[in-house]
């Protein structure tokens, strides 16, 4: 029951609905009906039994008024003068006993009595009887049991004048029917209902007289109530209702009307067979009109759900039913909105799936799912994938902040799409990379398009009022020369776009030996992690020499990485990517580990010598280096001064107030800090003064060719001047000879590095060198 | 009243005797008020010395269909005349034990006088006419009179020993209950109070008729 259909559901509870009603109906009606029927037939008993009290007082009335006749007539007065005063009672008798009179035809009893009561003539009985005719001269109903016979009896007085005020009475005349003579057949044909006349006693009722011929000796004991009655006789059950006919002195006559129970519901039964007839019709017609309206709810619904099915499979729905219920109708609507709000979101969540926010552009999933598209719908064609993105934008962002970095990309969006050409198709791919697709114009190469788009950013931007230079990069891939797929020909336009940082070109054009190189490279940023963990990567030293104690008390630890397939991996190719991976941490984490490490192992074979490490724009802005740095002397018991990190001013100019914060964080901690390549960059020296560094390397661009370039000499003196005025100490790097040592020396340098001392060794080969040497120095021309 | 009827009223007080005692007699009824027109009469103890009865007779008329008087005492063996005053035809009859007799439609003065010889009530009716009533009181005295409208009857009779009695047409008492023996000698005013209230009269059902109203 719990998920059957609505319409099942709707059509049992209307049948059972139908059901009860039609129950309810007919045990009601039928109940009432039976009530009323009984209530009617009681009704119409009394009512009966009325009719026949005032006819049979009708009957008195009449017996009444033919004795009153009589005993004002003439001539009887003057028999009964005759009898009482010349006691003639001859005359008397042969009026009253003359057949030809007619009064033994008319009444059963003829009674007269003087004015004292006595009895002087009586007529269709042998005994005389014992009754005083005054009794009976009221309009009553007055009866008397004369010899076993019950008797009407009405009684006139006969007097002598007939004046109302006449006070002398002859004596009195009485006429009797038999009560008997009363109840005939008549009654049942009139009123269809058994009549009895009874006599209510002790415990029996006495039936005077009765319209039941079968009636016999059966002893019967009738109630005297206006209610309804059961009475029995023989076979037959009769139904009655008593009336109360007379009661004078006590001695009530009762009327009951009877009717045979069958008959007495006749009308009942022939109702209740029509209206079980109607009753069971209305239910059909209630279950009919059940399964059509359960049809016309459900049919709707129906189809309600076929459509919501339809938009969950993602059709759009344009007809509704529009038909049925209020209800149906406003679910229809409801579903219809839903469809709109559905297909609204579904095109906020495309545009926001593949629209760009910042610049309406397509996003790169867009990108990617039309460039499909268009290699499906057009193979033939060759067509331009272009790859661009904004020089330096990070730095300009930081310079500039984000919200001027948006509008800079949004300009640089429109600029391509309304200015370069309008019938390409461009999207931004995330961050400043746009991608771009194009046919090929007739007449023009790959390279014109590429100039193209490069000599619009020509002109600068302008940026609310900030006029801002942008340089962009242009990767270009070529369907289907280059690639057929999708991802092939984004791989290679982004390889181009690559290419050209390094080549500090405005662009480049797709070209497999890019690619090799490109792919082995995006290799590598995968194989580093594991090149962690499998020992490809080893710390190689290069001792740095103390000019002042001319004794190598420490040394720069430097990242080696032999791969097992490439060989020797430069640093400078896998350490920007690392930068740019996330996983210099991983690097710096286990550089600073080994060379630590090392130290001690040093400081157990008696070499004090101090290690220096050097540490990314990453690590800085990572927050957990101070933390993992303080862990690692604490661990291995070394002292801070013994550790040298060698940060790149670049690193420090990216973020520099995040940086500051690490570097001061070291430096409480009393680890040393060391600017490297310093002088290529751009440190102000208000920020110089501000970082907590001990230490200036002197970049080897100025140190190299110091001996024979009187330029670096001045650099080189100058910044040593500063670092001294700073109170910094000062490393140079790059001594390659012994006359660049000497200048170094000469000019006040701390510390020296480089091939002419000692070239990075790996640990085994400098430990032998330490063996060798004792860290002692000793000049050598070579 | 007719001029014959008021004629014979006076010839029958001119014939009364005019010796003896005078007596008075009170009637009250039951609720202590005079009864008039009702009919008193003594009748002595000894009836040697009893005067006969008027040999003109009386007269009982009929006038606008009611017998007039209402109340007509005679002695007995009086002959009373019914004359028919209206200009319709009567049918007097009566079935009483003191008299019974009938006659039969007539105008004027075609009946014959009837004789009123046994003492009684004579109720008399007219077959014509079931409304009339009238009573022919026959008295075996001639000492009678009615009482006046203050209940009251002066008879001058011989003095001596009599029973009185009382008869009114509306009378529910027994007659028996009403009779009285007085010794005139001794005994002047009589008063006879009724013990039971009249039974109703004419007068109940009419009255503003004139002619009854002294009833």
């Amino acid at each position: 029951m719990k998920n059957s259909a609505l319409q099942t559901r709707l059509i049992l509870f209307l049948v059972a609905l139908t059901l009860a009603e039609v129950g309810i109906t007919l045990y009601i009606v039928l109940g009432d009906t039976y009530t009323f029927s009984t209530t009617q037939l009681a009704a119409n008993s009394t009512r009966n039994g009325e009719r026949i009290k005032q006819q049979l007082f009708s009957q008195s009335d009449r017996l009444l008024s033919d004795v009153q006749r009589d005993a004002d007539d003439f001539q009887l007065r003057a028999l009964f003068a005759a009898f009482r005063n010349q006691s003639d009672i001859a005359s008397f008798r042969s009026k009253f006993d003359d057949p030809q009179n007619g009064y033994q035809q008319n009444y059963d009893l003829v009674l007269a009595s003087n004015e004292r009561g006595d009895l002087f003539y009586f007529s269709g009985t042998t005994v005389p009887p014992s009754v005083q005719l005054y009794t009976f001269a009221d309009n009553a109903f007055t009866t008397a049991q004369i010899n076993g016979e019950y008797y009407l009896i009405k009684a006139a007085e006969v007097k002598e004048s007939r004046s109302t005020f006449s006070r002398s009475i002859l004596g009195w005349l009485a006429y009797g029917w038999k009560l008997t003579n009363l109840f005939n057949e008549d009654y049942r044909a009139s009123i269809g209902m058994d009549v009895m006349l009874y006599r209510p006693h002790q415990d029996f009722s006495e039936i005077i007289a009765s319209s039941l011929g079968k009636l016999g000796d059966t002893e019967l004991e009738l109630n005297t109530g206006p209610e309804l009655y059961d009475l029995y006789i023989e076979d037959d059950h009769f139904l009655y209702t008593s009336t109360l006919i007379s009661n004078i002195d006590d001695n009530p006559f009762y009327l009951a009307l009877a009717t045979i129970e069958e008959n007495a519901y006749l009308s009942f039964n022939a109702m209740e067979d029509r209206l079980l007839l109607l009753t069971t019709g209305a239910a059909f017609i209630g279950l009919l009109l059940a399964v059509i309206i359960a049809r016309s709810i459900s049919r709707p619904i129906h189809m309600l759900i076929d459509a919501a099915d339809r938009i969950r499979q993602g059709e759009y729905v344009d007809t509704f039913p529009s038909h049925g219920t209020r209800e149906v109708a406003a679910l229809s609507g409801a579903i219809g909105d839903m469809q709109d709000g559905i297909r609204n979101r579904e095109e906020e969540i495309q545009r926001l799936a593949y629209f760009d926010e910042l610049t309406g552009l397509p996003n790169r999933n867009k990108f990617k799912q039309d460039l499909t598209q268009q290699i499906k719908d057009d193979f033939h064609t060759r067509k331009l994938i272009i790859m661009m993105d904004v020089d330096r934008f990070k730095e300009i962002n930081d310079t500039v902040g984000h919200e001027i970095g948006d509008k800079l990309l949004r300009l640089i969006g429109s600029r391509l799409s309304h200015y370069f050409r309008e019938d390409a198709y461009y999207a931004r791919l995330g961050g400043d990379e746009f991608g771009i697709i194009m046919g090929l114009p007739k007449g023009e190469t790959e390279n014109d398009v590429a100039k193209g788009i490069v000599s619009h950013f020509e002109q600068p931007f302008n940026l609310d009022g900030l006029i801002l230079d942008v340089d962009v990069s242009i990767g270009v891939a070529i369907y289907p020369d280059h690639a057929r797929t999708l991802n092939g020909l984004m791989q290679c336009a982004d390889i181009a776009l690559y290419s050209c940082k390094g080549q500090h070109h405005h662009f480049a054009v797709y070209s497999p030996q890019l690619n090799k190189h490109s792919l082995q490279r995006l290799n590598l940023m995968s194989e580093l992690k594991e090149a962690l963990t499998a020992g490809q990567l080893s710390l190689h030293y290069q001792p740095k020499l103390d000019l002042h104690s001319k004794q190598f008390s420490s040394v720069e630890c430097l990242i080696r990485w032999i791969h097992p397939e490439y060989g020797f991996m430069p640093p400078d190719e896998f350490i920007p990517l690392a930068e740019q991976t996330g996983a210099i941490r991983h690097v710096t984490h286990w550089a600073l580990h080994v060379a630590i490490h090392q130290h001690v192992e040093w400081r157990s074979a008696g070499y004090d010598i101090s290690v220096a490490v050097n540490i990314s724009a990453i690590d800085l802005i990572d927050l957990t280096l101070p933390g993992y740095v303080d862990d690692l002397l604490q661990r291995y018991n070394v002292t801070p001064e013994k550790l040298m990190l060698e940060v790149t001013e670049s690193a420090i100019m990216s973020e520099p107030e995040v940086a500051i914060k690490a570097l001061n964080t070291l430096h409480r901690m009393g680890v040393k800090l060391s600017i490297d390549d310093f002088g290529t960059g751009y440190s102000s020296l208000a920020q110089l003064k501000k970082m907590p560094v001990a230490e200036l390397k002197i970049d080897k661009a100025f140190v190299l060719d110091l001996a024979n370039n009187p330029d670096d000499q001045v650099m080189v003196n100058t910044m040593l001047a500063l670092a001294k005025n700073l109170e910094l100490s000062t490393v140079a790097e790059g001594v390659e000879d012994l006359p660049s040592l000497q200048i170094l020396e000469k000019a006040g340098c701390d510390k020296a590095q480089g091939f002419y001392l000692s070239k990075p060794m790996p640990l085994a080969q400098f430990n032998q060198w330490v063996d060798e040497n004792a860290l002692q120095y000793e000049a050598r021309d070579d | 009243m007719t001029k014959n009827g008021k004629l014979l009223c006076a010839l029958l007080f001119l014939s009364a005797p005019t010796v003896g005692d005078t007596i008075e007699v009170h009637v009250l009824q039951h609720n202590q008020t005079p009864l008039q027109r009702a009919v008193v009469w003594l009748v002595p103890d000894s009836n040697n010395a009893l005067p006969s009865p008027q040999s003109i007779g009386a007269i009982m008329d009929q006038v606008d269909r009611q017998f007039t008087p209402h109340v007509l005492t005679v002695q007995a063996g009086t002959k009373v005349t019914f004359p028919n005053s209206d200009s319709i035809k009567h049918h007097v009859y009566s079935f009483s034990q003191a008299k019974s007799f009938e006659l039969e439609l007539y105008d004027g003065l075609e009946a014959d006088p009837v004789l009123f010889d046994t003492p009684g009530v004579v109720e008399l009716g007219c077959n014509v006419h079931d409304w009339m009533l009238g009573y022919i009181v026959v008295v075996d005295t001639p000492y009678f009179g009615y009482t006046d409208s203050a209940g009251q009857l002066s008879l001058d009779v011989p003095a001596g020993q009599y029973s009185l009695s009382i008869w009114h047409s509306r009378l529910a008492d027994e007659p028996d209950l009403l009779t009285r023996r007085i010794d005139t000698t001794q005994t002047k005013v009589m008063t006879v109070e009724l013990p039971t209230p009249l039974l109703p009269s004419y007068g109940d059902y009419e009255s503003d008729s004139d002619e009854f109203s002294e009833y």
